[in-house]
């Protein structure tokens, strides 16, 4: 059996306040990221996303239970070596240049001298930023992001933990991110990947989990969250009586909110029928359409409490 | 390592504080060589006017005498002046933010901030060579006299610096910006010299037992930066050292305040 990227068994964290009082951040977490995939972490404020990439990262002690990195302990150095990281939040000194920072970062991370004259310039190409020669107090948010990302990937990382990395990108920039994200994906890599952006995660994802109160409150693939309520959208070109007594002889009590018709089917036969039955009243059938959820709504019920 | 000190002296020169302790030291040699004149009276002997005190008699004697005198004027001076620009070095090493990239790296934590404690000493060290050591090497050419002993007082008084970026760096792990770590590094720098002589001044007005016990205590623990300034210039004047107690008690200060912060730093959650 591989040795999994992430893993975490009943992870608790509290943390003391200056009373020492314990407030709790994770309540045990338990989940498992394979190599090669990418992982989607969500949750709302106050989840403890952020407290598990810390612990991740060896920023922050557990309190109970286990975590591991690449099959080491969060904080072992030489498995950091191996990780490339991108924190929400970066603050760099003023004056320093994209080349500067990305050196003392690799330079930190044990890349040699000569791997780095090659490899900055690539991926200072890669993110957009070749070229730029302003220190950093110049950068715009999303230039900053861009090296950020850079950073994380100097070392030719196993696995890349990225914490909003679209946050400030404008459209093209999150465009060239996912294409990225799944290039890096393609090539092996493994991407555990925290954002509030729910489209993104649903686009590049393979396995999502949903953190709710220090908890896994969720985990499953993007389809499996998106999957088909079982309910269908018939839109018709104008409602009749006519149309409405059609619906009703195949469906009991139909609801029809204009053109549309919502309902959900017995079976492929009880959909046939209806279409059927529209189409001899005579109607034109603009359009039948499957209702799924999106990320969004589950992610809502699950936070809300309610049932997916 | 190395990496994280070149980097701790690139901000010290980017950030300005270098440069303006540099300029400061070029000032102090421009002040010096204005201050000394030297002048052969006898075929062995020598006078070296000083800020309108002359030192009679022959090189080996005024020179060293003229030495110690300058490590008497920059020795408090650039202790205060290198707090302020050596601290911030290591509180930018733990800013958020900034963390959050150097710590999640492959490298242990307390090669960052040792890093910057180096580099803020280096800092300290190479200017007051800067500030001191051209005057010195001209009296060398002039009278024949070496300036290396100076270099050994140098080393002392770094030693006594070291002892109050030790107790910054310990400061600096709250994180709560650079005023703390200075207010205490410069209390203890204040402090220092009322300890050293707390039986001729404070045990005047402090006739408790008990609190003289206090004082008595806090002198020994506390470093001895004064002291060290004396000694150096005592090592100048006389080629000896006349107390070993002041250097490696803060010698031990250092290594147990150092090791402390190492410790804290390793449990410390960011």
């Amino acid at each position: 059996m591989t040795i999994p990227a992430i893993e975490t068994q009943d992870l608790h964290k509290k943390y003391l306040t200056l009373r020492r009082k314990e407030v709790p951040a994770l309540n045990g977490v338990t989940l498992r990221v394979e190599r090669g995939t990418i992982f989607g972490l969500l949750g709302p404020n106050g989840a403890g996303k952020t407290t598990l990439l810390k612990i991740l990262l060896g920023l922050c002690d557990l309190t109970s239970g286990s975590a591991s990195l690449l099959g080491n302990n969060p904080g072992d150095t030489a498995a950091r070596r191996r990780v490339g990281y991108l924190p929400e939040q970066m603050r760099l000194p003023d004056y320093i240049k994209a080349p500067a920072f990305l050196r003392y970062m690799g330079r930190l991370n044990g890349v040699h001298g000569a791997e780095l004259k090659k490899r900055i310039p690539a991926l200072l190409e890669q993110v957009g930023l070749a070229g730029v020669k302003k220190p950093a107090k110049a950068y715009s948010k999303g230039m900053l992001q861009r090296l950020g990302l850079a950073q994380a990937l100097l070392n030719d990382p196993e696995l890349l933990i990225l914490d909003e990395p679209t946050d400030g990108l404008d459209p093209v920039g999150r465009k060239q991110v996912r294409d990225l994200l799944q290039a890096l994906r393609a090539a092996g890599k493994t991407i555990f990947l925290n954002s509030h952006m729910l489209s993104e995660v649903e686009l590049v994802c393979d396995q999502v989990v949903i953190l709710h109160q220090g908890l896994v409150a969720r985990q499953a693939t993007p389809d499996e969250f998106t999957r088909g309520t079982g309910e269908c959208i018939i839109r018709v070109a104008q409602v009749t009586d006519a149309v409405r007594a059609a619906a009703a002889s195949v469906v009991a009590r139909p609801e029809w909110k204009d053109s549309t018709l919502r309902f959900a089917p017995r079976d492929r036969a009880q959909l046939n029928a209806l279409i059927d039955k529209l189409r001899s009243v005579p109607v034109e059938i603009e359009s039948v359409e499957p209702v799924k959820n999106s990320l969004e709504q589950f992610f809502l019920q699950v936070v809300a409490g309610g049932q997916a | 390592m190395l990496a994280a000190y070149i980097h701790s002296m690139r901000e010290s020169v980017n950030k300005r504080m270098a440069l303006v302790l540099i300029g400061m030291a070029l000032l102090f040699t421009v002040i010096f060589f204005f201050i000394f004149a030297i002048t052969p009276l006898q075929p062995k002997n020598l006078s070296i006017v000083m800020m309108g005190h002359r030192m009679l008699g022959p090189a080996t004697l005024a020179v060293p005498a003229a030495m110690a005198a300058e490590v008497q004027i920059t020795g408090a001076l650039w202790l205060m002046l290198a707090i302020f620009g050596s601290v911030p070095l290591l509180v930018s090493a733990l800013e958020k933010g900034w963390v959050e990239l150097t710590l999640t790296k492959g490298v242990a934590r307390w090669k960052i901030l040792v890093a910057a404690y180096f580099s803020g000493l280096s800092l300290y060290a190479l200017t007051l060579i800067v500030a001191m050591m051209p005057t010195a090497v001209w009296m060398w050419f002039k009278t024949g006299v070496s300036c290396k002993p100076l270099l050994v007082a140098i080393l002392l008084e770094t030693l006594g610096f070291a002892a109050l970026m030790s107790l910054a760096s310990l400061a600096s792990l709250t994180r709560t910006g650079a005023a703390i770590p200075i207010m205490i590094a410069i209390f203890t720098f204040i402090i220092s010299p009322v300890l050293a002589d707390r039986k001729q001044n404070l045990f005047a007005l402090i006739t408790a037992n008990w609190a003289r016990g206090i004082f008595n205590w806090a002198y020994r623990i506390l470093p001895k930066t004064s002291e060290i300034v004396g000694a150096a210039s005592g090592y100048l004047q006389f080629g000896k050292i006349s107390s070993w107690f002041p250097i490696w008690t803060t010698g031990a200060f250092i290594i147990g305040v150092m090791s402390l912060t190492i410790w804290l730093l390793h449990r410390k959650s960011f």
